[in-house]
C-alpha cells in the first residue's frame, strides 16, 4: 500500500555545523536592521520666510486690484533750465524749463508770475515777470535779477547754462497793495498692485501613507499649517507633507519679494503681482559699487541719499551673503582688531561700530545690517549660477511708516512701508483658513473622503500681494 | 580832535569810491568774459533700462577695466584732483583724501551730463564695461548706459518710421481673404461695440491701425504658417467640428474621435494651435485631419 504523500514538506529541516554562526542567520534573512530612527535634515532650518512676517504688516483688502495715493514730489519746488541763455548784469532773461518739469502731457508746470527764484549755483535772486505756457513741454518765463549789479548767469559764466537749477523762493518782496498769486497745487501719484493666487498641493496614495519606514522622528513641523493632516501613518509621507508646506510658504514669500506681474499671452488668467525688489528697482534710488569697496566713504553716500529721500532714521540693510561679508571686511579693516571702537580718535564722533551687534550709527541714522539668504541661489537651492542677479546685492528698507494721504486733511493713520495685503479665501468644511491661508483635504484617501480614488490630497492656497509705500525711501545697493 | 566830519563818517560809513568800484566790476566782467572763450560742453549718457522710474542711479568711479599696457584687468579709481586713473599708480595718497575725493556719477531721470573738461571721467565713461559702445563692454552687468548720439537716435527713429510705413502699405493692399485670416490671428475683433459683424472695410481699418502700432509683429506674422493654422483651428471650433465641451481638459472631433488632452491652466485654442505646429506624430496627424475637415 503506498505511503502518505509528503512531497509538500520541505527538506532538510536541519543541518549540521560545528557551531551555529552569524553567516547562517544572515542567509536565513533573520538579521534585524540596526538603524537610527531619526530623520536628519542636513541643511538645517530652510524656513526663509522670517523677514516679511516679522517686519511687514498684514492688511486685508476687498478686491484683487488695490491702490493708494502718494505725494508726487518734494514739497519745495525747483526747475531746471533747458537751454543756455546769455545773462548780463541786471538783464531780464528768458528761461525754458526741461521736459521733466512738466505735467499733464506737458501742459502744466510750476511756473507762476511773481515767484522768486534763486540760481542754485550763485544764490542770486530773481523774480518771474511773465510766463508762456503755449508750447507743451517747453514752458518758458522771463526772469529779472532782484539786486542791482547781479546777473542770473551760472557761477563763473556769462550765461545761465543748461541744467542749472532755479530754486523757487515763494511770493516774497510782494510790495505795497500787492495782488494775489496763483497757488502751487501739490500733486499726487497713484500707486497700485494686484493680488495674486499662490497655491500648491501635496498628494500621496493610500499605500504610500500606510507604509512604515525606518525613521519616525526628525521632521521639523513647528510651522505646519493647520487644516491639513495626512490620513495615513507613514512618517515618510508625513515628512513630505511638512516639507511641502514649508516650501509653499517660502514660495509665497519669494513671490512677494521677487515676483512680477503676468502680462504675456498663452498663460493662466492671473495678473500676477509686482514684488518688493522689482518695485524698488524701478522706483527707488540705486547706489552701485564695485565689490570690495564698501567703506565709510560709501556709507556717507548712503546716508546722504537717505536724507534726501526722507528715509526713516532707523533702517534695515538686507544684503546677500557676499555683500554682507564685503561690508564687514571693508568697514572693520578701518578699525584695529574689529572691536568696539567708541573713543577711537576723532572718528568716534562719526561712526561707532559694535562688532557682533551688526548695527551702525552714522550721520544721525541707525542702520541694522542683516543677511537675507534668499538673495543667493546657491544657499536657497544648491545650484550656483554663473550670473546671479542678486549676488552682491542689498536693499535698505526704512523701518517706519508713511502717513496716509488724506484729501480732507488731518488723520493720524499711517501705513507701514511694507504690508502684506491679502484677500481672505472662502471658508471650507474640509480644512481651515488661518492667517489668510486656506488648507484643505480632499480625495478618497483623505480623512474627509470626497471621491472613490484612494489618493490623499492636501491643498494650500492664499491670495496675497505686497504694498510698498514711499518707495523713494528705499535704497538699492547693487554691484555694477 | 573830534570833528563833525568824524561823527558823520562814523554814522554814515565810509564814502565809497564809485569810480574805483566801477573799474573793478569792468575788470571782473572782462576776465569772466575772456575765460568763456573756451567752450564748455557736455556729453550726455543715458541708462539703457527705460523701464526704470525717475529715481537716481549712482555709479561710482571705481571699476575694473582691461589695461592694454599691463595686458590685464586693473582697478580704475577716479579721484577728484588726481591725474592718474589707475589705482596702482595712485601713490602716497592718504585714506582721508581718497574718502573725500572719490568720484560718483548720478544719473538723474536716467541721464548723466558729463562735463567735457573732466578728462578722467570722460575716459572712464568711454572705457567703462557698462558702456554698450565701449571696447571693454562686458556681458552680465546689471546696469548699462550709452552715449546720447542724436544721429544714431534719428537713424533708429527713421528706421522705425519706415517699418510703420511698410506695414501700413502691406495692410492696405492685402487681399481680403488673407487679411481676414491674419486679422483673426492678431486678435482683431470681427464685431463692433454693439456686437454687429464688421464690414471688410471696418476690419481693414483696424488692421491698418494694428500695423501702425506693431509693425514688426505685423510683418513677421503676415506670411507665417501660424496664421493659416490658427485660422484652421478657430474655424473648426467655430463650425463645431472640434468639441471642447464634452469633457473638461480634453478636445474631441465632433464625430467622436479624441484629439488630445489639454493641460490644466492652458487655453484650449492656444494649445491646439501649438499642437498643429509641432513636428510630432500627433501634431502632424492633427494638422492633416484639420486640413481635411476645414478645407473640404
Amino acid at each position: 500500500m503506498p505511503g502518505i504523500d509528503t512531497s509538500n514538506i520541505l527538506q532538510p529541516g536541519a543541518i549540521s555545523l560545528p557551531y551555529l554562526n552569524r553567516a547562517l542567520i544572515s542567509d536565513l534573512q533573520l538579521l534585524s536592521p540596526a538603524y537610527w530612527s531619526e530623520y536628519v535634515s542636513i541643511y538645517g532650518n530652510e524656513d526663509l520666510t522670517w523677514w516679511l512676517s516679522t517686519f511687514g504688516g498684514m492688511e486685508e483688502v476687498k478686491n484683487r486690484d488695490y491702490f493708494w495715493y502718494e505725494q508726487r514730489g518734494k514739497l519745495m519746488v525747483a526747475v531746471t533750465n533747458k537751454t543756455t541763455v546769455a545773462a548780463g548784469a541786471n538783464a531780464t532773461i528768458t528761461v525754458t524749463i526741461i521736459v521733466g518739469d512738466h505735467f499733464g502731457s506737458g501742459t502744466e508746470s510750476p511756473l507762476r508770475v511773481n515767484e522768486t527764484v534763486r540760481v542754485a549755483s550763485t544764490n542770486v535772486e530773481g523774480v518771474i515777470l511773465t510766463i508762456d505756457k503755449s508750447a507743451d513741454n517747453a514752458h518758458s518765463c522771463t526772469i529779472r535779477p532782484k539786486k542791482l549789479g547781479t546777473s542770473l548767469a551760472t557761477a563763473g559764466q556769462t550765461s545761465l547754462l543748461a541744467n542749472d537749477i532755479l530754486i523757487f523762493g515763494g511770493y516774497v518782496d510782494a510790495g505795497e497793495a500787492s495782488d494775489s498769486i496763483q497757488p502751487l497745487i501739490p500733486l499726487d501719484i497713484k500707486r497700485q498692485n494686484t493680488i495674486t493666487e499662490l497655491r500648491d498641493t501635496w498628494a500621496a496614495s493610500d499605500l504610500a501613507e500606510m507604509t512604515a519606514v525606518y525613521y519616525n522622528k526628525g521632521a521639523t513641523d513647528a510651522g505646519l499649517l493647520p487644516g491639513g493632516q495626512q490620513a495615513g501613518t507613514s512618517y515618510f509621507t508625513y515628512k513630505g507633507l511638512v516639507k511641502a508646506e514649508q516650501r509653499y510658504k517660502n514660495y509665497c514669500e519669494e513671490k512677494l519679494v521677487f515676483g512680477d506681474v503676468q502680462t504675456n499671452t498663452g498663460l493662466s488668467n492671473s495678473t500676477g503681482s509686482i514684488g518688493l525688489v522689482p518695485n524698488i528697482l524701478q522706483n527707488s534710488p540705486t547706489l552701485t559699487y564695485t565689490p570690495g569697496n564698501l567703506d565709510i566713504g560709501f556709507m556717507h553716500l548712503v546716508t546722504r541719499l537717505m536724507r534726501v529721500n526722507g528715509t526713516a532714521k532707523q533702517a534695515m540693510w538686507l544684503s546677500d551673503v557676499f555683500q554682507s561679508e564685503d561690508f564687514s571686511d571693508s568697514l572693520f579693516t578701518q578699525f584695529a582688531g574689529g572691536a568696539f571702537v567708541w573713543g577711537y580718535g576723532e572718528k568716534s564722533e562719526e561712526a561707532s561700530l559694535a562688532y557682533g551687534f551688526r548695527s551702525i550709527s552714522l550721520d544721525g541714522f541707525l542702520l541694522q545690517k542683516k543677511t537675507y539668504e534668499n538673495f543667493n541661489t546657491e544657499i536657497k537651492t544648491g545650484k550656483t549660477p554663473a550670473i546671479d542677479r542678486f549676488r552682491d546685492f542689498g536693499i535698505i528698507c526704512p523701518m517706519g511708516s508713511v502717513p496716509v494721504s488724506r484729501i480732507n486733511g488731518g488723520g493720524s493713520d499711517t501705513y507701514k512701508n511694507i504690508s502684506v495685503c491679502y484677500m481672505p479665501p472662502p471658508a471650507t468644511e474640509t480644512g481651515t483658513v488661518a492667517n489668510g491661508i486656506r488648507v484643505w483635504e480632499h480625495g478618497g484617501g483623505s480623512r474627509k473622503s470626497s471621491d472613490g480614488k484612494m489618493v490623499d490630497y492636501i491643498e494650500m492656497l492664499c491670495y496675497r500681494s505686497l504694498r510698498a509705500a514711499g518707495l523713494q525711501q528705499f535704497i538699492v545697493v547693487d554691484s555694477i | 580832535m573830534a570833528t563833525r566830519k568824524h561823527i558823520q563818517l562814523s554814522e554814515q560809513g565810509e564814502e565809497v569810491d564809485l569810480l574805483a568800484k566801477q573799474r573793478e566790476e569792468i575788470a571782473s566782467q572782462a576776465a569772466v568774459g575772456a575765460s568763456n572763450e573756451v567752450p564748455v560742453g557736455f556729453r550726455i549718457f543715458k541708462l539703457v533700462d527705460t523701464k526704470r522710474g525717475n529715481m537716481p542711479v549712482i555709479i561710482q568711479g571705481i571699476i575694473d577695466i582691461y589695461n592694454p599696457e599691463s595686458k590685464r584687468k586693473e582697478r580704475v579709481r577716479i579721484l577728484k584732483g588726481h591725474p592718474e586713473v589707475w589705482q596702482s599708480k595712485q601713490k602716497d595718497i592718504s585714506p582721508e583724501y581718497i574718502r573725500a575725493n572719490r568720484a560718483t556719477y548720478e544719473f538723474q531721470n536716467k541721464t548723466y551730463m558729463l562735463n567735457n573738461g573732466d578728462s578722467n571721467s570722460c575716459w572712464l565713461f568711454e572705457n567703462h564695461p557698462c558702456n554698450v559702445d565701449s571696447p571693454n563692454k562686458e556681458a552680465g552687468r546689471k546696469y548699462y548706459f550709452y552715449e546720447w548720439n542724436p544721429e544714431r537716435q534719428a537713424k533708429a527713429e527713421r528706421e522705425m518710421r519706415l517699418k510703420k510705413v511698410d506695414a501700413i502699405k502691406a495692410a492696405s493692399t492685402m487681399p481680403v481673404e488673407k487679411m481676414r485670416k491674419h486679422a483673426l490671428y492678431l486678435g482683431i475683433s470681427f464685431s463692433d461695440d454693439v456686437g454687429m459683424p464688421k464690414t471688410d472695410d471696418a476690419i481693414r481699418n483696424d488692421y491698418e491701425l494694428y500695423a501702425e502700432a506693431e509693425p514688426e509683429r505685423f510683418m513677421q506674422s503676415a506670411d507665417s504658417k501660424d496664421v493659416e493654422i490658427s485660422f484652421l483651428v478657430k474655424k473648426a471650433i467655430q463650425d463645431a467640428r472640434i468639441d471642447l465641451g464634452r469633457q473638461p481638459n480634453q478636445a474631441f472631433w465632433a464625430d467622436g474621435g479624441v484629439i488630445c488632452r489639454i493641460p490644466v491652466g492652458r487655453k484650449e485654442v492656444d494649445y491646439l494651435i501649438e499642437l498643429a505646429l509641432t513636428n510630432s506624430e500627433d501634431g502632424k496627424r492633427f494638422l492633416e485631419q484639420l486640413q481635411g475637415i476645414v478645407l473640404k
